[in-house]
């Protein structure tokens, strides 16, 4: 009996400390989600609180934020601060503005942002930015402190290690010519543009003596098809319009009125367009 | 027909540039007067993200530095400022050439900047 009472006693402790454990474990693996969630609140908050600024002067200023471009979805804050840092950039130059530093206090700044790079591993926008703007509001007639500061912050990325490869480099082994016989067999849009490009990094790192050569094929490829032709008069593209009755391509005819009208002087541009309007209101 | 104009205008840069071009996205530019001079945050990837290089482009009276050996009046500026600007809306790469500074401290200043299709 007293035997059977203990293993029940042993199984009863052993039940309790399992159910501690388990309380343990969801303790911390809530515990841990809480942290997340909350940093990505702060995270959020810091972003979003943060003044618009403009730096500098006049609207001749243009900054990638002004854009308005924003990966869309309110739960996607982390997201949008990984792929679209442009907000942040901006809330970071309006933030270093507010602060005024100067002197030893912009000194300490920009050593703070040199420190904050080295230790997430690279430099980005969200130093480099802000460090300018500091300095420019500090010293509005100094063309030195910033290119110093810009100096010292590409220095530091390239002793990072940050590579600087570019988006538009071609595939190796690759030529400038073998992505102009591409360019040549390749229907106008987003695959032709981007090869297009590879063929301007490919041409831009050739021998000088080469490159003009090669501009003028480059730009020859491009120029083949349709959108090669000499471009006609709006009488030409009138008759045009007048005698086809495919939609698509009438559409297309009237753009191509409208552009050569454009060009015509204002006062003859109304009569064109008059004419335009009743050339489509008898097919329609 | 603008796409053709754009491309024609990025091989002419590109033709002149005595260095490698590198694609790059506008993070950020700036016009500042008197003198004349743009500053140019360029990275690596769309979007400020990537590796930053900052550039300095001048007009022909400016003596910092870290002004590329070719200049801009300030007309040519203000013009390349604003299709900088439409460039960092719109996040298409541009090809920035660069040569070298009239300043012995700088050592890669811009020389072109093509606008990719």
């Amino acid at each position: 009996m007293s035997v059977l009472g203990g293993v029940q006693a042993l199984i009863q402790v052993a039940r309790v400390r399992v159910r501690s454990f388990v309380v343990l474990l969801c303790g911390l693996v809530l515990g841990s989600a809480g942290t997340v969630l909350l940093q990505t609140l702060f995270r959020a908050r810091s972003l979003d609180s943060a003044p618009s600024a403009s730096v500098g002067a006049g609207p001749l200023i243009a900054r990638a934020s002004d854009s308005g471009a924003r990966v869309p979805g309110a739960s996607s804050v982390a997201a949008r601060a990984e792929s679209d840092l442009r907000e942040a950039v901006r809330a970071r130059v309006a933030a270093s503005l507010a602060e005024q530093r100067r002197g030893h206090e912009l000194d300490l700044y920009l050593q703070e942002l040199e420190r904050a790079a080295r230790k997430q591993g690279f430099v980005s926008a969200l130093e480099v930015a802000p460090g300018l703007a500091a300095i420019d509001a500090a010293y509005p007639g100094d063309q030195e402190r910033g290119p110093a500061f810009a100096r010292r912050m590409e220095a530091l990325a390239k002793e990072l290690g940050q590579s600087t490869q570019d988006p538009d480099d071609p595939p190796p082994g690759i030529t400038a010519a073998s992505l102009l016989q591409v360019i040549r067999t390749t229907a106008a849009g987003p695959a032709r543009d981007k090869l297009v490009r590879q063929a301007l990094t490919a041409i831009s790192r050739l021998p000088p003596s080469e490159q003009e050569s090669a501009g003028k094929a480059l730009d020859s490829a491009t120029a083949a098809g349709p959108s090669a032709s000499p471009p006609r008069s709006p009488d030409e593209v009138l008759a045009a319009i007048g005698s086809t009755r495919d939609t698509d391509r009438r559409r297309e005819l009237v753009q191509e009125f409208i552009s050569a009208a454009s060009k015509l002087p204002v006062e003859e541009q109304e009569r064109r367009f008059q004419e335009l309007d009743r050339a489509t209101a008898v097919k329609n | 027909m603008l796409k053709k104009t754009i491309l024609s205008v990025g091989l002419s840069l590109a033709v002149l540039a005595p260095a490698s071009a590198f694609a790059a996205y506008v993070c950020q530019t700036e016009y500042f007067p008197s003198p004349g001079r743009i500053k140019l945050v360029t990275t690596a990837s769309a979007a400020c993200t990537g590796a930053t290089t900052t550039y300095w482009i001048c007009e022909s009276t400016n003596t910092s530095s870290s002004c590329g050996i070719l200049r801009y009046t300030v007309p040519e500026l203000i013009g390349l400022q604003t299709s900088l600007a439409d460039a960092a809306g719109t996040q298409k790469p541009i090809a920035v050439s660069s040569t070298t500074c009239t300043g012995s401290s700088a050592t890669t200043c811009l020389y072109s900047v093509a606008f990719k299709p």
